[in-house]
């Protein structure tokens, strides 16, 4: 066993198919491994804590002894949403008001589509309840809570033994005086349920956003608890002495036992993990405005980093319901390695959204899927080397691979079936390179003006192709690629946010109130991290969402306030802040629009000290020593020999001309012809593309 | 093919970012919330590229009102031009809804440009916004914008912009929508510059008439998976003080293509239930596509198919001035329904309802009291589809107005709003905001009650200027199409 010194970090990230750790030591190791995932996420975490300690030369108790912090990211709120295995709840609404979460604000996901199904109820009709109880828009009561109603409708979901209730009440948020009580009834007729106030959960406007997210808290808050505790408790009985941690939605962590009140927080927590790598890398390989895109076996994750904070959004949907809290802009499409091709009835090409998955998974996998896959592109075009795939875990078979695409693709287009996978591989990347465009341009930017950062296992496969179609100069794909999200929960910051809607015409805004709200959010979230003692040193951030009197949409703008207390020239400034950034996003602005004030948000960040991870010195341009073999590629119709690197091999200032193939372990790069790859200093490979694009525009 | 494919996805994915550009740029409620609007890329033949819409009104309408613009203009255009239309008789769908272009020029020639098609807030007319249920002739409901330039060579035209902001009770909202619009086509040609440089203009055009071809495949095969049989249908509509209202078609599949013959339909009447033809044509073809427009692309190919025969003089295809403000929203479901019936009666089983009449309510200030009006457009429920989810499939994408926004924001205090026992919608709202006026219709017909409008507890079957008095009770009743609760 080695030295037991060495304190350890550990980031555990639980996908579909693979549960992966990065371990990061106090001196800068490194390790990272996956693991099969299991139906109990727990035995895959500790499989992967144990595969790590047994890299090290340790036992697992002795691992975690020395482990002071484990971050986890979980998919166990986004399974049990997607899949409707949630909690049972209740919902008790103001009177005349317990269908807002059915009419979903008149939303379809097809608007055109007559045979659209209805979302899945997670909380049917007869387990909502209307109570009698008013409050207007300034927070005044106009009836009071009929209590015993209140308690008659407890009664009833006790008899339907609901196990979390959610409480959404008409302008909660601006006094939250019923919300609280009907909690404390609860407590009184239903102990031991979940409960989720929407005051707590979501205070702001739009009932149905936020009954809508406070009703996924509760649905989701009872198995994250359960499934919380019992991982806490099996790193206990391990030796673990420490703090266990859970990556949230808005990309910072936050302590197990907040996760699981908040549990809605937690749905995107694995995918948070790889944006907030990303902003990590961005820092330490000077990027700060990047482009993440996470490509896996059935998505494609696209996000948007600039001046190295991720993007944020409130509009998420998640199995077709609405989360309305911040959480990280992550744009999902359904191209990964196991999206299925086909040929529709009018002869086009379509690649995905249905997905083989990891079973049977592509047909070169040969566990009994037939249908062409993209993968399967990748392997017969020579991208992905059937003998190396996943660092030699797994074998593909190509002859498979050639047999669908040339069955389902190659015969009905009469082609080759290299000019098949080719098709399959050009489809694909102009889907993924569309979805890239849009969440830039959405948001007022321009592609051309990030880089591109590919991580997942087939990420790195096609970047440099969606690249040169969006005129994006530079490729960087992470050393620890594969494992991405586990390494953003190793480097994840604390964080909460607090919201509060104050809607008022800016020209008439009462500071003191402005600044008394603050204050009261900013106390709330001081509580919410008095808990931990992972750190002391705390950040605030307070920002305002405002809009032109009349609009829909806001626009949160930073308070620029260099005290505490806002002044009349703060909110000067903010305002002038708020046209400029209107102007970006909605290309017009009008300084002489009246401009409400909806929302005051507040952030409270508490500040890791991240772990180290050591530059190395360059070593010299020359990469031959990594060489370890060459292979016919499919750029175009004719296959090109192509040098094959050995990724581990390559050293800090290694350079490569495309093309190129780079083997890492569980990853492939491709360097395309005309492109040029380095090493950087932390081991990313960092890739030039051709920039034949840039003068002529981005392409849309 | 694969090349054409991915040019088109890169054109549909243009037509895509101009919609989210335009939905988050404009101040209408037409467009910001009811997502009204329609986008589109055009060949520089007048021929449709692509189209990106949310309601099914759009459907023709873009490509006349776009070729009404180019025929107005066909000697007078140049870089920098923005040109556009709000007429009913000028390819339009209903008054007030505007038609924008802005023509690019590649090397010397029109090849590729976009196209923005919008309802404003208000454009005169008697009566605040579009709606008018009493209205007989056009100029109740509108000023008519015939083909004009509101950009000249990339200078704007300062006459004709004053103009239409002094012909509007909205200005500063008018101006940031049109605003919007042009921003919204200007990126929009940017993009389609670059993808003609970067892919050359043969190659596009060549790729583009291929996604013609295909989607008029696709639109062809659903066309022979119908019966040969000839079908017949007829759907009716009651409206106080018009009367009943039949629409009749005849449906025949030929070898490639679906006529919708509409010989036998009522003539045009006196009331702002006429339908424009293009109108008429997109509500007549919808039932027949369906969910295809959630799948094909929607371009020339996609039309072409598709024949419908709109008798002069009827309801469907009435004589200038006749008013036609409500006709989307109350005739255009009889046209749907009597497709679907004909359909039907052919042995078409698979062809379920998208229409679903609903009430009509539009809240302003009382007309007169200021130079500037608030309009309160009030989507405050829905109709319930035949299928028993969600509005039916011709109510588009509007967003339901949240309780507590209408109440902080508008000083309407919704008392109650849900599944009533009959299966519908039900919805209470105070005013309290002062003295409010609105216009009202609530239609009947199809089969169905079209829902009730009352204000403390008065029904109202339609009206014009009708007051709201500040602590008046507004109750709304929203059919359903489907029939029962869901307990």
């Amino acid at each position: 066993m080695e030295r037991t010194r060495i304190s350890w970090v550990l980031g555990i990230d639980v996908g579909g198919t693979f549960t992966d750790i990065v371990a990061l030591g106090d001196a800068g190791e490194i390790e990272a491994a996956k693991v099969p995932s299991t139906v109990d996420q727990s035995d895959g975490v500790m499989s992967a804590i144990a595969k790590v300690a047994g890299r090290r030369g340790a036992g697992l108790s002795d691992f975690l002894a020395a482990t002071r912090l484990v971050v986890h990211g979980t998919t166990v709120a986004t399974n049990a949403l997607l899949e409707y295995k949630g909690a049972r709840v209740g919902l008790i609404t103001t009177a005349g008001f317990r269908d807002e979460i059915e009419f979903r604000r008149s939303y379809k996901e097809s608007v055109f589509d007559p045979r659209l199904k209805p979302p899945h109820a997670i909380v049917p009709r007869r387990l909502r309840k209307g109570v009698p109880e008013r409050l207007d828009h300034r927070g005044e009561v106009l009836t009071p809570l009929d209590e015993a109603a209140c308690r008659a409708a407890l009664g009833e979901l006790r008899e339907e033994a609901v196990e979390a209730v959610a409480v959404c009440l008409l302008f909660s948020f601006v006094n939250p005086a019923h919300e609280s009580r009907i909690g404390a009834l609860i407590d009184e007729e239903l102990p031991g349920v979940f409960v989720s106030l929407s005051s707590r959960v979501l205070p702001e406007i739009r009932e149905f956003e936020r009954v809508s997210t406070t009703v996924v808290n509760a649905y989701v808050g009872p198995p994250i608890q359960r499934y919380l505790e019992h991982l806490a408790g099996r790193l206990r009985d391990g030796g673990y002495a420490g703090e266990l941690f859970v990556m949230q939605s808005n990309g910072a962590v936050q302590q197990a036992s907040e996760a699981g009140r908040f549990a809605v927080n937690a749905l995107l927590s694995g995918p948070a993990g790889g944006v907030t790598a990303g902003a990590w890398i961005g820092e330490r390989a000077n990027h700060p405005n990047l482009i993440t895109v996470d490509m896996g076996g059935t998505s494609y994750d696209v996000a948007m980093i600039r001046n190295l904070q991720p993007g944020v959004t409130t509009e998420t949907w998640i199995g077709r319901y609405r989360v309305a809290l911040p959480m990280l802009d992550i744009h999902t499409v359904g191209a990964g390695g196991g999206s299925i091709a086909r040929i529709d009835e009018g002869g086009a090409l379509l690649v995905g959204p249905e997905s083989a998955g990891s079973t049977p998974g592509p047909a070169c996998y040969g566990r009994g899927g037939t249908r062409p896959t993209v993968t399967d592109a990748d392997v017969l075009l020579g991208f992905v080397d059937p003998d190396s795939f996943l660092g030699g875990e797994m074998r593909l078979d190509k002859a498979r691979a050639e047999a669908a695409i040339t069955r389902d693709i190659a015969t009905p287009l009469g082609m080759d079936p290299f000019e098949a996978a080719l098709a399959i591989f050009d489809i694909v990347n102009a889907n993924m390179a569309n979805a890239i465009h849009f969440v830039t341009t959405k948001r007022g930017h321009d592609p051309r003006d990030f880089a591109l950062l590919a991580a997942g296992g087939a990420g790195a496969i096609h970047a440099g192709r969606q690249a040169e179609d969006l005129g994006i100069e530079t490729v960087v794909v992470p050393m620890l690629g594969p494992v991405f999200c586990a390494l953003g929960d190793d480097m994840a910051h604390l964080k909460v946010d607090e919201a509060r809607t104050h809607y008022a015409p800016l020209a008439e805004l009462d500071l003191d109130g402005v600044n008394a709200a603050f204050q009261e959010m900013e106390t709330a979230v001081r509580a919410r991290l008095a808990g931990q003692s992972v750190t002391r040193r705390f950040e605030t951030r307070r920002s305002m969402d405002m809009r032109y009197a009349g609009e829909v949409h806001e626009v949160t703008v930073p308070v620029r306030s260099r005290t505490h207390r806002i002044t009349a020239l703060n909110i000067e400034a903010t305002l002038s802040d708020f046209h400029a950034l209107h102007e970006r996003l909605y290309a017009h602005m009008d300084r002489a629009q009246p401009v409400e004030l909806l929302t005051l948000r507040l952030e409270l960040v508490g500040l890791r000290d991240r772990p180290r991870i050591p530059e190395e010195p360059f070593e010299g341009e020359d990469a031959s020593h990594a060489r370890k073999g060459e292979r016919s590629v499919y750029f175009s119709a004719r296959p090109t020999t192509v040098p094959v690197y050995d990724g581990p091999s390559l050293r800090p200032g290694n350079f490569m001309a495309g093309p190129a193939i780079i083997e890492q372990w569980g990853t492939t790069i491709v360097v395309y012809p005309g492109h040029e790859a380095l090493i950087d200093a932390l081991r990313n490979c960092v890739i030039e593309v051709r920039r034949e694009n840039r003068a002529s525009g981005a392409a849309p | 093919m694969i090349g054409s494919q991915i040019i088109h996805g890169k054109l549909a994915a243009v037509a895509a970012e101009m919609d989210e550009k335009l939905r988050r740029t404009a101040r209408s409620p037409g467009i910001t919330e009811q997502h009204a609007s329609a986008t589109a890329v055009f060949a520089g033949d007048l021929t449709l590229a692509t189209q990106h819409q949310s309601e099914p009104g759009h459907l023709f309408a873009m490509r006349a009102s776009v070729r009404r613009l180019f025929d107005y203009f066909a000697f007078d255009l140049a870089e920098g031009d923005v040109l556009a239309v709000a007429d009913p008789f000028h390819g339009g769908t209903e008054p007030q809804t505007l038609t924008l272009v802005v023509p690019h020029f590649h090397d010397g020639s029109i090849v590729l440009f976009p196209a923005v098609r919008a309802p404003l807030a208000d454009l005169a007319g008697e009566y605040p916004g579009a709606a008018h249920p009493r209205a007989f002739e056009v100029w109740q409901e509108s000023i008519r914008l015939t083909p004009v330039k509101l950009h000249r060579a990339g200078m704007p035209q300062r006459d004709v912009l004053r103009l239409l902001g002094r012909n509007s009770r909205t200005p500063a909202v008018l101006a940031a929508d049109l605003d919007a619009m042009i921003g919204t086509c200007r990126e929009a040609g940017a993009g389609l510059a670059a993808l003609l440089r970067r892919h050359g203009v043969d190659a596009v055009m060549r790729m583009t008439a291929d996604m013609q071809a295909y989607s008029r495949r696709l639109v062809e095969r659903r066309l022979a998976a119908l019966p040969r049989q000839p079908g017949r249908g007829e759907a009716r509509i009651g409206l106080d003080g018009v009367g009943t209202l039949t629409v009749r078609v005849r449906v025949t599949r030929g070898d490639r293509d679906l006529i919708l013959d509409f010989d036998g339909t009522d003539e045009a009447v006196s009331a702002a239930v006429n339908l424009t033809p293009e109108a008429a044509a997109a509500f007549a073809v919808t039932p027949v596509l369906g969910g295809l427009l959630e799948s094909v692309p929607v371009n020339e190919g996609t039309l072409a198919p598709l024949q419908c025969r709109l008798p002069e003089g009827s309801l469907l295809r009435p004589p200038f001035p006749a008013a036609t403000s409500l006709g989307a929203r109350i005739t255009g479901h009889a046209v749907a329904a009597s497709v679907t019936a004909a359909l039907r009666a052919a042995g078409e089983d698979a062809c379920p309802d998208l229409h679903g009449l609903e009430p009509q309510v539009s809240l302003y200030s009382p007309v007169g009291s200021a130079a500037e009006s608030k309009l309160i457009p009030l989507h405050a429920g829905f109709a319930r589809s035949a299928q028993g989810w969600g509005p039916p499939a011709l109510g588009g994408r509007r967003r339901l107005a949240s309780a507590e926004e209408l109440e902080m924001r508008d000083g309407l205090r919704v008392l109650d709003r849900g599944w009533r026992s009959g299966g519908g919608m039900r919805v209470r709202i105070l005013n309290r905001r002062g003295l409010l006026e609105g216009n009202f219709v609530a239609a009947g017909g199809l089969g169905v009650p079209g829902g009730g409008i009352e204000i403390d507890g008065r029904p109202i079957a339609e009206g014009v200027g009708v007051a709201l008095a500040e602590g008046s009770v507004l109750g709304l009743e929203f059919p359903s199409w489907a029939g029962g609760g869901d307990g």
